[in-house]
């Protein structure tokens, strides 16, 4: 069996702050991962809270970039029958000043991708059969198959 | 004298934050304005959340360090022009919900301009001096200052 091959890392993060501890320990952990060879790189981008659909803002290149990229995760999504309609959201709302409504696109507090060359492998967090699984968790995941992998590499030598 | 490269950074806390969407919505539609006039050559626009702990994990990331580049980067430009923007970047103290610790973050503002010229940090908004300098005053200086009156007086740092 060939070994798949370790994974770049993107990281999405709303603010480089965030209220609990748990993006630090993704983030760290990655780092870890990076060091170990398990993921091939690990890269974090702050992509805000959201981002309205119509405006200048997402005409911006920056704007059409963030987009761009959220695409691709509802392609990879539809192509391995998951869903990301929980994390991001559209939201129509109704602007004060104007009365016309808008679409705003919230983004999760934390998201991400891997990739294999130019391929999305996994996008998180999704929900799958009714379950959802968080990024924590993909990440615990990927530590423990390496783990596995270290071991059983151990017992045939 | 030939007009040197005016490129612009425009740092949002979000591309759409909540309740500042109008005012950075006409920012970028004056930096549009301005880039067809040919006042401003080229603007690009940076994400950088709402806070930074300068102690974590996060901020010694390439990500992070850029951010954190950047505000010092600020702060020596306004003390070498001899204005402030030490309040649009206040320091709080925030305690983790989930341990107890307390730990010190910059809060970033909404909307923050750089102007550079020939690669070089020429003006910073918002800044403090006598009157506070805001990104869409900031602008409409910009769309109404000619050329010459931008440049006669350059940039001298020791």
């Amino acid at each position: 069996m060939t070994p798949t091959p370790s994974p770049r890392v993107e990281l999405y993060v709303r603010s480089l702050a965030s209220r609990t501890g748990q993006q630090e320990r993704i983030i760290e952990r990655l780092y870890r991962l990076e060091s170990a060879g398990v993921v091939e790189s690990a890269d974090v981008h702050v992509w805000g809270e959201a981002i309205e659909l119509s405006t200048v803002a997402a005409e911006t290149e920056r704007g059409q970039e963030l987009l761009e990229t959220v695409s691709q995760f509802r392609d990879w999504a539809a192509r391995s029958g998951a869903s990301l309609d929980g994390p991001f959201l559209n939201r129509e709302t109704e602007s004060l000043l104007t009365g016309r409504s808008h679409t705003t696109l919230r983004l999760p507090a934390v998201a991400m991708a891997e990739y294999e060359g130019e391929e999305i492998r996994a996008v998180t967090p999704h929900r799958r059969d009714g379950t959802v699984r968080t990024v924590q968790e993909r990440v615990e995941t990927l530590a423990a198959e390496t783990d596995r992998a270290a071991s059983s590499d151990a017992i045939r030598h | 004298m030939e007009r040197q490269p005016h490129a612009v950074e425009l740092f949002v806390r979000s591309l759409s934050p909540s309740g500042a969407t109008h005012q950075q919505e006409r920012i970028l539609e004056r930096l549009d304005e301005l880039a067809a006039e040919g006042h401003v050559d080229d603007y690009e626009v940076t994400v950088w959340g709402e806070r930074v702990v300068p102690d974590s994990v996060a901020a010694d990331t390439p990500t992070g360090e850029n951010v954190l580049d950047t505000v010092d980067e600020f702060g020596s430009w306004a003390t070498a022009h001899g204005v402030s923007v030490e309040r649009f970047y206040p320091e709080q103290t925030v305690e983790s919900a989930i341990t107890g610790d307390e730990f010190t973050a910059i809060s970033l503002p909404v909307v923050a301009m750089a102007e550079y010229v020939d690669g070089r940090l020429h003006h910073v908004t918002p800044h403090e001096g006598e009157t506070v300098q805001t990104v869409l005053g900031r602008l409409d200086a910009l769309g109404t200052e000619t050329t010459r009156s931008r440049d006669e007086r350059p940039l001298r740092l020791a």
